[in-house]
């Protein structure tokens, strides 16, 4: 599973929706089920995959499915 | 047919408004109830503004209620619909010779946290701090890794201007980063035309 494919799962966990319904340009608040909540459910499952915590311009930058997948890669 | 958000105002009298969930008005020194100083007493609530609990008395609490006059200084408590008690505030501090106006929202009612209720206030009161009170830009620091506030403010179009390192001091003695986000009103005028 790529960084891209990895992100979309993350996502969808986080949004509590199936991968299917994670679009491809997928945006802080232009995609259904991104809200405050499942925002910080993201950034945590993230540092979860990656063993550390974010710093603080990753933290800001996860903007879109794009960045997530960018800081998974 | 787009209908603006209306705003009950004249400078230094008390202001009202309505969202689709909440009234939002000037707090006046009868607001300074056991919940609203309690709110300035509860560590967690603090915590997000990532201040030490005030021990305040409702003297004071109506003292500070008080120093908001309306014209450049707002405190408006955030009524559901119905309710006579506020679940938060949100506070508007401008500075009319820069055009500049800071803003800062606390839910002080922890059953209301992650239910939108930041960017559904804040989102309604940019009519008014970009309209009526005249500002240009817009902004608010966020103290710590608060990331429900870090969404609320991309949401909206805010944008992370920058981050001060170890800028504050944590109630546990462990120094915070400051987020600074700012939303220009040119910015905001064209997310508005778009939709």
């Amino acid at each position: 599973m790529n960084a891209h494919e990895t992100a979309r799962r993350l996502m969808a966990e986080a949004f509590g929706c199936s991968p299917e319904e994670i679009a491809d340009d997928a945006r802080l608040g232009h995609q259904p089920g991104w809200d405050s909540m499942s925002h910080m459910r993201l950034v945590l499952a993230l540092e979860e995959r990656l063993g550390r915590e974010l710093a603080p311009e990753e933290v800001v930058s996860i903007r879109s499915l794009d960045a997530a997948a960018r800081l998974l890669a | 047919m787009i209908v603006l958000p209306a705003f009950e105002w004249q400078p230094g009298l008390l202001l009202r408004t309505e969202t689709a969930r909440f009234l939002i008005r000037s707090l006046t020194s009868q607001d300074a109830t056991p919940r609203y100083v309690g709110w300035w007493n509860d560590p967690v609530v603090q915590g997000q503004l990532r201040q030490p609990v005030r021990n305040w008395t409702q003297t004071e609490a109506q003292r500070h209620i008080g120093r908001f006059d309306n014209r450049s200084g707002f405190h408006l408590g955030i009524f559901p619909h119905g309710e006579s008690l506020p679940i938060g505030f949100f506070t508007i501090t401008a500075q009319p010779a820069m055009r500049l106006a800071t803003t800062a929202t606390v839910l002080g009612e922890q059953g209301w946290w992650g239910k939108d209720v930041p960017l559904e206030v804040r989102g309604h009161m940019l009519h008014f701090i970009f309209g009526a009170l005249g500002m240009e830009k817009a902004k608010g620091v966020i103290h710590g890794r608060n990331l429900p506030s870090i969404f609320n403010s991309e949401a909206l179009g805010f944008r992370c201007e920058g981050i001060l390192r170890g800028e504050t001091l944590g109630q546990d003695g462990k120094r915070i980063d400051a987020y600074l986000y700012g939303l220009l009103k040119s910015e905001w005028e064209s997310m508005h035309e778009r939709t």
